[in-house]
């Protein structure tokens, strides 16, 4: 949004996400101008984003239209009458005006009374003056009621007498309605309601409470209308936004589990990224993410706040949270009283202290915590602390624990469909390519290479001990056999290119959907179900391979060893995975006629320093020379590769990253893979080309992107785990033709 | 000036600028500064000869892009030379040929340029 039509503070656009609908509702609710006017209660939790969403609303009914005049108020805690008369007329009638004459300075800016109605003068609008003489009137006399009517009335007898529809949003009316540390705020909000209830007004009220208070609305009157936490969607986009600002290096798996955590509540979510980009933390591991949850939630600014507006005064008060908190059907009074030792009278004054805290929620003699997880979580903490009297690096280990065990637990539910999907997949590609043969043997490549960065440098390109993957006709989700966290596939092929009872194999693969480890248990459990497959299948050659992503006790490998089975970790999947997708993509001629030569594989890594793309340059010349493109091909390449290279540099989010060029030639072609360290190349950028002299200045970085286009005989992105890999490729003209016909 | 290009060439009535073999934003800057340099002593007839230039990346065309505008508001003429055919291609996809003219090589820029009045 432009700053100059910022009215009342906003978060910024780029971390706003997920509330398009509820704007749209409401809008359309506002303008929509219904015979009779009606109200909406909006309801949802502390710090849910309901005031940002109401500002965001009564900025655009202040820009988009003019029909309806937007009021927002927000209640304040405390306020005697006089002060929030005198206040609210202000507001509304500054609002009032400037919405008329497009004026937002009437508002943001400090105008006094006096030149309030000089103003109101000036514009012919002395009925409107007339509130603020009798809220004089009232306060030189002492009549309280008269000013409070005074000022709630105004917006309903000026919409009445001025034909004007008004849209008045009210922020916090449930908690002022339902405070009783200060006894006028309930005859503030009785006094609104019976005039709210005379439908000269349309209204949105907001509050915290899951169910409207319970005097003088009518609720034929008011829709309710829940605003719960940020979809996990948006939560994750919301927190890659401000990691991409703020340099944090995120996973999204860990991003997916801390939103669920996090109950998708925009200011815990902005709180921990803040607290990450303080502590220069990253958030890549479970773990990452509960450290930096506890000290925010202990010490950090989550605590701060929750403790400024939890105010717990007394033991017994944390003992009933939390006997709340840890019953999901709710607990009586009775059960309150034998944890506390209180009476009666007293168990029913602390209940609805908390209530009135919106803690907890008393219907119908059953007494059930109301508060989100995190509230929940510094109950704990402080029953831990107060009540076990522990030390504060017990109680944090404990709630530590706790939130480690909930966040292993949702990331198992999410691998265990992501991992077995991937692997369906990739069986299905299983097509006859040469595949290195320690990818299938963990023992050896833990041995080897160690990490997938060690791979890349000593050992992908010397690989010489290779096997022929099957070509996979079918393969399918042995559910019958499936044990806990423990899932089989069996995918039906043939060897060698021939379709004969010789050549025909089953694959059997076995993989541990949970991020643990594969023990001897699981072997001996998958050695048995591999017995009962082959038992009910005619063909005799039976290959078995265990995935296990977080990889395999030492036991187990030895014992999996004896038994022949191949043994894939996350890592080894993952190479696993590139290289049949590269083969693919080289080796099968667009048109099914195979190539003889056989592939060559080269990998550049290059640092991120000034002209470091010129080596890869350098490489793929002499690369593409020796395949026989001609020097003009060859410029083509290079120029294509020098701008894929400073793409991927520019998107790095890893400072000192590395981006890694893959080229394989493979006979009529040349294929160059790109990726890096960080987040997406930006594939969207299009502009025409005819005219460059249109663009101005030297980011005009899509360029780059078009360049490559033009140069290369097909660009582009995959989208592969942590960002964007961009292929390019360019095939062999000979005679001015193309080697193959390719499809357009 | 953050730098020098590797050479230049001062004639009675034109000056010629060689690029570097990479044309990327430091040397597209130098190149950048270069012409400055010239425009402000009043030299107003520049060549720019690309026969050293093997690769040109985007923001190295940005930069030329901006050199064109600059000469062109201060009255001054600008012409390129010796482009490689790749190169030549790609100023042509981004249809920069429109807006400057572009010879096989220097001695033929030279020859028009100071046959311009």
């Amino acid at each position: 949004m432009d700053n100059n039509k910022i009215i009342f503070n906003v978060c910024q656009d780029s971390e706003f996400f997920g509330r398009e609908v509820e704007i749209d509702k409401i809008y359309n609710h506002a303008t929509s101008m219904p015979k009779q006017a009606y109200g909406i209660y909006l309801a949802g939790k502390r710090w849910i984003g309901k005031t940002e969403l109401l500002r965001r609303i009564y900025h655009r009914l202040f820009w988009d239209q003019d029909k309806i005049v937007p009021i927002y108020y927000r209640f304040k805690y405390g306020c005697n009458i006089e002060d929030f008369s005198a206040d609210y007329i202000m507001d509304f009638i500054k609002q009032y005006v400037a919405f008329l004459t497009k004026r937002p300075e009437i508002v943001t800016e400090n105008i006094s009374i006096n030149k309030l109605e000089h103003l109101l003068e000036d514009m012919e609008l002395s009925n409107i003056s007339k509130f603020l003489t009798l809220h004089r009137e009232g306060i030189k006399y002492g009549d309280k009621i008269a000013i409070l009517r005074n000022a709630i009335s105004a917006p309903h007898q000026i919409a009445v007498d001025h034909n004007t529809p008004i849209f008045l949003m009210l922020d916090d009316f449930n908690p002022a309605a339902r405070t009783n540390l200060y006894k006028e705020s309930l005859i503030i909000s009785k006094e609104y309601i019976k005039t709210l209830m005379s439908g000269s007004v349309s209204y949105l009220i907001t509050g915290c409470a899951g169910r409207l208070f319970e005097d003088g609305i009518s609720p034929s009157s008011i829709k309710v209308m829940e605003l719960t936490g940020l979809s996990e969607e948006s939560s994750i986009r919301m927190m890659e936004a401000v990691s991409e600002r703020y340099n944090i290096n995120c996973d999204s798996e860990i991003l997916a589990v801390a939103a669920r955590q996090l109950d998708g509540n925009p200011v815990y979510i902005k709180s921990i990224m803040t607290a990450a980009k303080k502590e220069e933390k990253s958030l890549t591991t479970l773990k990452d993410f509960v450290d930096i949850y506890m000290t925010e939630l202990t010490e950090g600014s989550i605590g701060f706040s929750l403790g400024s507006v939890i105010s717990i005064k007394s033991l017994n008060a944390l003992r009933i949270l939390r006997a709340c908190i840890n019953s999901k059907s709710g607990v009586s009074e009775e059960d309150i009283m034998e944890k506390t030792t209180l009476d009666n009278d007293e168990t029913s004054k602390l209940i609805s202290n908390l209530c009135e805290l919106y803690l907890l929620d008393a219907d119908c003699g059953s007494i059930k915590w109301i508060g989100d997880s995190i509230a929940a979580d510094y109950i704990h903490y402080l029953y831990e602390k107060e009540v076990k009297r522990n030390s504060l690096a017990e109680a944090k280990t404990k709630i530590a624990q706790e939130k480690l065990k909930e966040g292993f637990h949702i990331r198992s539910i999410k691998i265990k469909g992501k991992i077995k999907e991937e692997l369906l997949c990739l069986l299905k590609k299983f097509n006859g390519q040469w595949i290195p043969k320690i990818l299938f043997r963990n023992q050896d490549f833990l041995a080897k290479h160690n990490n997938y960065e060690a791979y890349r440098k000593e050992g992908a390109i010397k690989e010489n001990d290779k096997i022929s993957l099957p070509q996979i006709v079918g393969c399918f989700n042995m559910v019958g056999l499936a044990e806990k966290g423990f899932s089989i596939i069996v995918g039906h092929g043939f060897n060698n290119s021939r379709y004969d009872d010789e050549n025909e194999i089953v694959w059997i693969v076995g993989m541990k959907e949970t991020p643990a480890v594969v023990s001897i248990i699981d072997v001996e459990r998958f050695v048995r179900q591999c017995n009962i497959i082959t038992s009910n299948t005619k063909t005799t050659a039976v290959k078995r391979w265990i995935i296990a992503r977080e990889g395999f006790t030492g036991e187990a490998l030895k014992r999996l060893s004896v038994e022949a089975i191949y043994t894939t970790d996350a890592v080894q999947l993952n190479i696993l995975k590139n290289i049949i997708e590269d083969s693919n993509a080289a080796v099968n001629p667009p048109n099914d006629m195979k190539s003889l030569t056989p592939l060559k594989e080269y990998e550049i890594i290059l640092p991120m320093s000034t002209r470091a793309e010129l080596v890869a340059a350098k490489a793929v010349e002499e690369i593409g020379i020796n395949m026989g493109f001609d020097n003009n091909a060859v410029a083509q390449i290079k120029t294509a590769l020098v701008e894929a290279c400073i793409n991927a540099f520019e998107h790095s989010k890893v400072k000192n990253g590395k981006v890694y060029c893959r080229v394989i030639a493979g006979g009529d072609r040349l294929v160059i893979n790109i990726t890096n360290q960080g987040k997406d190349f930006d594939p969207t950028f299009k502009h025409e080309t005819s005219d460059v002299l249109k663009l101005v200045g030297p980011s005009n970085r899509g360029w780059g992107i078009e360049l490559m286009k033009q140069l290369m005989d097909e660009v582009r992105f995959e989208k592969v785990h942590g960002g964007v890999k961009l292929v390019m490729t360019k095939y062999i003209k000979r005679n001015g033709e193309n080697v193959y016909e390719r499809k357009s | 000036m953050s730098g020098k290009v590797k050479n230049f060439k001062e004639l009675e009535g034109c000056v010629v600028i060689y690029t570097d073999n990479y044309l990327n934003d430091i040397e597209g800057v130098k190149l950048e500064d270069e012409c400055d340099v010239f425009l402000n002593r009043g030299k107003k007839k520049i060549v720019i000869d690309f026969a050293n230039t093997e690769l040109v990346n985007s923001i190295g065309i940005s930069i030329l892009v901006g050199i064109m505008e600059k000469v062109k508001k201060r009255n001054g003429i600008l012409f390129f030379s010796s482009l490689k055919k790749v190169n030549h291609d790609i100023f042509n996809m981004l249809g920069l040929t429109k807006h400057i003219s572009i010879f096989q090589t220097e001695e033929e820029a030279i020859g028009k340029m100071l046959a311009h009045e």
